[in-house]
């Protein structure tokens, strides 16, 4: 009946557990040191049970602690054997608490380079505005110094008082194609 | 040094502007010009100095030393000079250049006493011989006369819409003005007295001179002829009554440049890209001298006797 008892848990913790798993797989590759025979055994004997037992105990660890649901769990692994020796040197080698808060804070992480990055995409639109101003204000810097370069006493137009566009000589006698103009 | 009879001055790509013994050929000074090209020579009336219209500068020099140092620079076109000249008393210079304006220089004192806006690239000026009008062509094929007095344009020709003007000419008594262009073409005015001191300009005659460009129009002090000089390596002298081709100067090798009257207009001096400048007999419309020595294109000439 225990036994049957566990299984609802852990289905009813699927999602919960395959997220735990990924990070326990993650914690098992860099701090649990395990004679491969152990490993194996534990992974072809009790792959699942097994597992979904780690998982559930550090969920639980992590979560809320529950004495019930912790005393549950210790007699089951003690029946097993391989699973007090497990939770022994996960104590040891390597404090759940610390363990169980990196991957809350890996994730705050990227939302945090995220905001980062935000600033800088606002950092750098902030500098577009002064790289459009140049232009105008190199402007007038240029035309100021040629004018500049250039003194003159008088300074006058070419808009001409008669404009003739054209050339039409075969009436020659006729004064009519005339231009008046002062030469 | 005496001041000789006779002033002939060529400048050239090489850099160089020479002076020549006109009647031996001989070159008897040179001066180096590094820093930039002569687009214009001009020597002026009292025969004192020779302008040499460059970019952006125009500088004197001293005809009677050997000095290679110009005794004055003008500083104030932005881009090439392509035309220079002298007011008869030689009070007052005026130049053109390609940076759009004219302008007039009191020889007195220094800087650009007048400017006179073109907007497009001026190719050449003359002054009309009552010496208070500028005559103005320009890369965009204005023709433009200023009032120097007004300091106002108080006319503007255009024969060909967007056909450059390379050259202008008026005659010495201010009857006649004559305007080259591009595409080998020449129209003349006559110039006629109005009421008030107004001058009328009446379109009197479209002469198909060349083929291709016309790089220098010249009336003859004389009264008589009309030379232009062209990309097709000839001189073609017309008669100005009635425009009848009256000779071909054939011998240089490729485009003329420039080409100056004596002042009996019995002779003519032209400039070439084949490095050359020759003097020619205008009765006989042969070559009488080859002035060489430059080692590039000969853009320019001025001759006073």
């Amino acid at each position: 009946m225990n036994h049957f008892a566990v299984q609802p848990n852990a289905f009813a913790a699927g999602g919960d557990l395959r997220s735990s798993s990924v990070s326990v797989v993650e914690r098992d590759q860099t701090t649990v040191v395990c004679p491969k025979p152990r490993r194996i055994g534990l992974r072809n004997n009790h792959h699942h049970p097994s597992r979904s037992l780690r998982c559930y105990f550090s969920h639980q660890l992590e979560l809320c602690e529950s004495k019930a649901e912790t005393d549950i769990l210790d007699i089951i692994l003690t029946k097993d054997g391989y699973g007090a020796e497990q939770v022994n040197k996960q104590v040891i080698d390597s404090p759940s608490p610390f363990l169980c808060g990196s991957p809350p804070s890996r994730v705050a992480n990227p939302l945090t380079q995220d905001a980062r990055f935000r600033d800088e995409i606002v950092s750098v639109s902030s500098v577009i505005p002064p790289q459009l101003g140049l232009p105008p204000s190199s402007s007038p810097s240029s035309s100021s110094g040629r004018k500049g370069g250039c003194v003159v006493r008088g300074n006058f137009g070419n808009s001409p008082k008669v404009r003739v566009e054209g050339f039409d000589c075969l009436d020659r006698d006729s004064r009519n194609c005339s231009i008046p103009a002062l030469a | 040094m005496s001041q000789p009879s006779v002033i002939l001055a060529t400048a050239s790509y090489d850099h160089t502007i020479r002076f020549w013994e006109a009647e031996t050929g001989r070159c008897y000074r040179t001066i180096q010009y590094p820093d930039s090209h002569v687009n214009r020579l001009e020597i002026t009336p009292d025969k004192h100095y020779l302008a040499a219209a460059c970019n952006p500068h125009i500088r004197l020099f001293d005809v009677n030393s050997n000095s290679p140092q110009p005794v004055m620079t003008y500083d104030s076109h932005t881009n090439n000079v392509m035309a220079v000249g002298f007011q008869c008393d030689a009070k007052w210079m005026y130049s053109g250049s390609e940076d759009g304006t004219v302008k007039i220089w009191d020889l007195r004192a220094p800087g650009c006493q007048k400017e006179y806006e073109s907007v497009a690239a001026v190719n050449t000026v003359v002054l009309h011989p009552n010496q208070t009008e500028l005559i103005s062509g320009d890369q965009n094929g204005n023709i433009r006369v200023w009032d120097l007095r007004a300091n106002s344009c108080s006319c503007e020709l255009v024969p060909e819409v967007d056909t450059a003007v390379r050259s202008l000419t008026v005659m010495w008594d201010g009857t006649m003005v004559v305007a080259a262009n591009n595409r080998g073409t020449c129209y003349v005015w006559r110039l006629l007295r109005g009421k008030q001191t107004m001058t009328e300009f009446e379109p009197l005659h479209k002469l198909q001179a060349h083929n291709g460009h016309i790089l220098k129009c010249l009336l003859s002090p004389a009264n008589k002829y009309l030379a232009t000089a062209s990309s097709d390596k000839t001189v073609k002298i017309w008669n100005v009554d009635g425009f009848k081709l009256e000779k071909v100067l054939t011998g240089h090798q490729r485009w003329v440049w420039d080409c100056v009257f004596s002042v009996d207009g019995e002779f003519l001096v032209t400039a070439s890209s084949d490095m050359t400048a020759r003097l020619w007999s205008m009765p006989a419309g042969k070559e009488v001298k080859v002035y060489q020595g430059h080692h590039k294109a000969t853009v320019c000439c001025a001759l006073h006797d």
